[in-house]
């Protein structure tokens, strides 16, 4: 019988599936008679689900890149961890201690996490598109560029990305959260959609790129001053690095 | 066609999406003892023994992290504990 030192242990242990055989049957008759702590149970239970559903899980080739570059030794021990460790990469950054503190230099806030998931989840919905994949085409570019410079408060010059053999197709206004948020989207020859999300956040800082991996699209982010970009696409993190470059220098 | 415009499975309500901001606030707030075992068991796949291992500390000590970063996480008080834990 493990000794629960409260009800919110037994109510973890439970939800977490950690209770024995014996003390999951005692819990389950002491919930039997308390709708109460069904209630509380239920509500812990929703918020698990609520978060862990909010959390994108990259492909197992990116994990192993970085466990192997990770040089503490209890990562290589618990396979699960793989995905906490990817968690943390991409959430939180919380778990310096397993050799990923190189991707937790920056402090994640909620909005750049939440930036970033708008970012992929809008290249999943526009890049699969052929009619619709832009508001405004590559040749109303003037255009576009005055209209979003106006909406969003900042020169939005279109990054010319020909050098990478990518075309400009056109771009959009996104919303996000209570504000706008832009999406260029480029072609490379063989169809590949490579899309740039640009929104302002709430507090100023400059970043490194970090670079992200998730179900086989890749992300590069970064912040300079108030403004994230996030660059998307399904190609390697090294195709995509010059394309950063360019896309730093020209929307400094 | 407009109608092939797909919002699929990115469809949450502006409620859930506003509670999901809040938790994901709290989880910030956390202090990085509390998130760690949570994540890592939660999300992780962990077992209570293994997050011990991981973070080198008592399994006795996960499990009150746990179960503290949950009562924190659903807006609880932080729960009561007794001055000395019997058995481990």
């Amino acid at each position: 019988m493990t000794d629960y030192r409260n009800i919110e242990e037994k109510i973890s242990a439970y939800l977490d599936n950690q209770m024995s055989e014996a003390d999951r049957a005692a819990f389950e008759v002491e919930m039997d008679g308390d709708p109460e702590l069904v209630a509380r149970i239920e509500r812990w239970s929703a918020t698990d689900q609520l978060f862990a559903s909010s959390i994108p899980t990259p492909s197992d080739a990116h994990l192993d890149a970085l466990l192997s570059a990770s040089s503490a030794a209890n990562t290589n021990r618990w396979p699960g961890l793989r995905i906490a460790a990817m968690l943390a990469v991409f959430a939180f950054g919380g778990v310096g201690g397993y050799g990923l503190s190189q991707f937790t230099t920056n402090p994640q806030t909620t909005i750049i996490v939440q930036a970033t998931m708008g970012a992929t989840n809008s290249h999943r919905v526009f890049a699969a598109e052929k009619r619709h994949a832009v508001e405004v085409t590559a040749d109303e570019t003037e255009h576009l560029q005055t209209w979003l410079a106006d909406r969003m408060g900042r020169e939005m010059t279109v990054p010319n990305l020909s050098a990478f053999g990518l075309t400009f197709l056109g771009g959009r206004m996104l919303p996000f959260d209570d504000r706008a948020a832009a999406q260029y989207m480029y072609e490379t020859a063989d169809g590949k959609r490579v899309t740039l999300f640009m929104t302002r956040l709430d507090q100023d800082e400059n970043t490194d790129v970090q670079v992200l991996e998730d179900q086989g699209l890749t992300s590069l982010r970064w912040q300079s001053g108030e403004w994230v970009f996030i660059l998307t696409a399904p190609l390697a993190q090294q195709q995509m690095a010059p394309m950063q470059v360019e896309v730093r220098d020209t929307l400094l | 066609m407009e109608d092939d415009f797909d919002i699929g499975a990115d469809d949450r309500t502006i409620e859930a999406r506003s509670e999901l901001r809040a938790v994901m606030k709290r989880m910030n707030d956390l202090p990085d003892e509390q998130r760690q075992p949570l994540l890592l068991v939660s999300i992780g796949g962990l077992s209570y023994a293994q997050a011990s291992e991981v973070l080198d500390v008592p399994i006795g000590t996960i499990m009150s992290r746990i179960s503290r970063a949950r009562a924190f996480l659903n807006k609880e008080a932080a729960p009561q504990v007794p001055g000395i834990r019997s058995a481990t």
